[in-house]
């Protein structure tokens, strides 16, 4: 058994499994520098640029010429995410270690800050469904803080008086409602939407029909397509060297980008 | 009355954990609580920060680049660069 404890951080992200996942939760409940740089930046970043642009309905600005929509959100998050904010009672016992041993909120301001307890982290325990299924760490932060800047931003336009029906609305969203999230796919002209469904599935690669015909139309099983999707992977790990789980993924991610190809030829055809 | 919508149910959907009958059931309750947008900011959220993981283990995604290159066959870049420059947010105009 490998102790997680001992390992550095890019050993735990190149995991990308639960155990290493409950490390880094473990390390940034620990306020570890290193596990928070990487928690606060490139870990919730993607998701916080979605919200600044999609929920929040930001301008966003540039960082390195890149347009991005997460520093005006930062704070907030840091805000929702570290709570609650402590002093900090092991300070003597620190400077006590440290034989110095001195009240700091009494002649030091800086070493007085409150500092974040990382409850909702804490929460993370690597499960769902009643502890029966895994449930990774980023799903988790992802779910929780959308909900939160979903409810921060309904509170914000209901004090500015904006209609609260339009104000969540995207393109990209409604054309996921329209076709139910492509949870399942009817292509025959039963379906309403059935014209622009045909049109953006007929512009889809081979792969990305593939893969959503198998899963979705067909419900089958990742385990069960692998060999035969395998094809269209391109990247340098050997097929042999695939574990289970990374098999599974690999599957996972195919249908997600598949929908997400789905998605914008639609997009494309209705801004036409 | 509102339908109580649980974080864990959420994060099942997000995973592939929840068979269709459950993903109706889901998709029902939050759609009886107005809720059912909050679904797919969650999906679209989601699948922004796999784009890393997803080029490492299936490859780099050529779709916007493709489409891209058909763009810049088909247009007049004098003209793309004056409205681009003309922008402060092009995704947002």
């Amino acid at each position: 058994m490998i102790d997680l404890t001992k390992k550095d951080l890019n050993y735990l992200k190149n995991l990308q499994s639960v155990e290493g996942d409950l490390e880094i939760a473990r390390r940034v409940v620990c306020n570890d520098k290193i596990a928070i740089h990487y928690f606060l930046g490139s870990f919730s970043i993607p998701f916080l640029n979605y919200i600044g642009r999609e929920i929040m309905k930001l301008e966003g600005c540039y960082v390195n010429g890149i347009l991005c929509y997460y520093p005006d959100i930062s704070a907030d998050y840091y805000t929702f995410i570290g709570a609650e904010f402590i002093k900090p009672i092991d300070k003597f016992v620190y400077k006590y270690f440290e034989k110095s041993y001195v009240n700091l909120s009494m002649n030091n301001s800086t070493e007085d800050e409150y500092i974040p307890t990382w409850y909702k982290v804490a929460l993370y325990k690597g499960v769902k469904n009643k502890g029966v299924k895994e449930a990774r760490l980023y799903t988790y932060i992802n779910t929780i803080t959308v909900r939160h800047f979903i409810n921060l931003k309904k509170k914000l336009d209901k004090k500015n008086e904006k209609n609260i029906d339009d104000m969540l609305e995207s393109e990209s969203v409604s054309i996921l409602i329209d076709h139910n999230g492509f949870d399942e796919l009817i292509l025959s002209e039963e379906n309403p939407k059935y014209e622009e469904l045909r049109e953006a599935w007929d512009s889809l690669k081979e792969r990305d029909r593939l893969i959503l015909k198998y899963l979705v139309i067909e419900n089958r099983k990742p385990l069960e397509i692998f060999d035969e999707m395998i094809q269209y992977v391109r990247t340098n790990i050997p097929i042999e060297q695939y574990t289970r789980k990374q098999k599974q993924d690999v599957i996972s991610l195919m249908k997600s980008q598949a929908k997400r190809h789905l998605r914008e030829l639609i997009l494309r055809r209705r801004v036409k | 009355m509102k339908h109580l919508i649980r974080d864990l149910e959420l994060i099942a959907y997000l995973e592939g954990e929840l068979n269709k009958e459950e993903i109706r059931i889901l998709k029902r309750k939050l759609e009886e609580n107005g809720e059912l947008n909050m679904l797919y900011h969650l999906q679209l959220s989601y699948d922004e920060g796999l784009e890393e993981y997803a080029n490492e283990l299936i490859g780099e995604d050529d779709f916007n680049t493709e489409s891209v290159k058909t763009i810049a066959i088909n247009h007049n870049f004098d003209s793309e660069y004056i409205i681009a420059a003309n922008k402060k947010n092009p995704k947002k105009e």
